[in-house]
């Protein structure tokens, strides 16, 4: 398993650069992800044929990606997503990627588990209500978390 | 928020380690870029290169975000041509954060119609820590379905005609025309389209949950098949469904919603109800 970005100065104060695996879910710069990777950190995007075609993405989807990429100017490299990250971390220290609900996704980097380093980074949540098992339906959830949810940002 | 030079590191040609070059954008404009694409996904044919009108890319998210209208949003979003945000595509990608959206909303003031508009983004936080603690519900029915038929009663393959818009319900082939051509149609739309897919149609929600996951931009495993799920009844206590005379109230001019062209789901609903789960208890029409 990952471990999560509270560990992350560990690996940001070394010299050797943190790599960032770039995924479809977390396509901008100011996710949590590239501060908790450090500055030195490098940024890639995997175009993994064989898991686009398998998933089946739209030509649109992909046109939509790839517009969001060239946006952010991380580098794309072509290849098996677990094969070109495990070439890569010959030369990076720790592996960092923003967490995604997708399970077809994060199973993309399963076989580099125990392997590399790995640092799972979650975005910015809107409260801070712990969604527990008991909250079979939406509105248990909602009563107790509105308040901390509505607040915006800069009030916290 | 990333300061330039963080910007600037992340767009350095980097020395990485693979025989490949890495690959270099060639240009800016959508069509340009659509082209690129076709180049990486040779496995797409000439029919598929129709790139959707919405634009990815922060500068587009945040023109997006600019105009959203949350007060009007409380009031009319249930309507296809209602206030909604089309920021989806935005949120699911990561190109904005769910928290960025709250605080343009309630920055725009304090009201009922301000707390629905929030209320709808906690739907997807919410969807997400559901599946967390009971990851098999992805793909797999959460609870019996309560329509009167079991799952095995259900097709496992997604027709053709529905996947060629071809079904014969007028309504039905114009949102999923719009799925096909955009990758992106109201929540309304994905909402009979999915009741039609599941309870007219008697196909597995999976399927139907699998067309979305792959045509829309904004796919999200959670609230996608979990939505599938409440519209099948396997994470809800009855099975949605819809009539024509609904498709009236919410669409506009742009929808065939003649009865002769939508005949399947021209009638009353408790009509519609006792046709489609004939083994529930029926209800009296009215």
């Amino acid at each position: 398993m990952p471990a999560s970005h509270d560990n992350d100065k560990v690996f940001s104060a070394s010299a050797t650069p943190n790599l960032i695996w770039v995924h479809e879910d977390a396509l901008r710069l100011e996710h949590p992800v590239f501060d908790a990777a450090g500055e030195e950190a490098r940024a890639v995007f995997i175009w993994d044929e064989a898991d686009l075609k398998r998933r089946g993405h739209s030509f649109n989807k992909l046109v939509f990606i790839y517009e969001c990429l060239q946006d952010m100017g991380v580098t794309i490299e072509k290849g098996e997503t677990s094969a070109v990250l495990r070439k890569l971390m010959a030369s990076h220290q720790a592996l960092f990627f923003a967490k995604t609900f997708n399970p077809e996704l994060r199973s993309l980097i399963t076989p580099l588990e125990g392997e590399i380093t790995m640092i799972e980074v979650a975005p910015e949540r809107l409260g801070d209500v712990e969604i527990t098992p008991e909250m079979a339906r939406f509105f248990r959830f909602w009563n107790k978390a509105k308040k901390s949810i509505l607040k915006a940002s800069t009030d916290a | 928020m990333l300061k330039a030079r963080d910007k600037s590191r992340a767009l350095q040609k980097q020395d990485v380690s693979a025989e490949k070059p890495p690959l270099e954008f060639e240009s800016s404009t959508h069509d340009s870029l659509a082209r690129e694409v076709k180049e990486l996904a040779p496995w797409f044919s000439e029919a598929d290169y129709t790139p959707s009108p919405h634009r990815g890319g922060k500068r587009a998210a945040e023109e997006r975000l600019a105009e959203i209208k949350p007060e009007s949003y409380g009031v009319n979003r249930n309507h296809l041509e209602g206030d909604v945000t089309r920021l989806s595509p935005y949120i699911s990608r990561g190109v904005i954060s769910l928290t960025d959206v709250r605080d343009k909303a309630v920055a725009s003031g304090c009201s009922r119609n301000i707390e629905k508009f929030v209320q709808q983004l906690a739907w997807r936080e919410y969807w997400q820590g559901v599946l967390s603690h009971n990851p098999d519900w992805i793909w797999e029915d959460a609870e019996d379905y309560k329509t009167g038929y079991s799952a095995d009663f259900y097709q496992d393959e997604l027709p053709k005609d529905i996947q060629n818009a071809q079904t014969g319900v007028a309504a039905i082939d114009h949102f999923l025309r719009q799925l096909l051509r955009e990758g992106w149609i109201h929540n309304h739309a994905r909402l009979y389209v999915a009741g039609y897919i599941c309870h007219w149609r008697h196909v597995k929600w999976q399927a139907g949950a699998r067309l979305f996951l792959n045509q829309l931009l904004d796919a999200d495993p959670a609230s996608n098949n979990l939505s599938w799920q409440w519209v099948a009844s396997t994470f809800s206590h009855k099975p949605y469904f819809f009539n024509l005379e609904n498709i009236q109230k919410f669409s506009g001019d742009d929808v065939d919603t003649r009865p002769e062209t939508n005949v399947p789901i021209d009638a009353s609903y408790d009509t519609l109800h006792n046709r489609l789960f004939p083994n529930l208890d029926p209800r009296k029409p009215s």
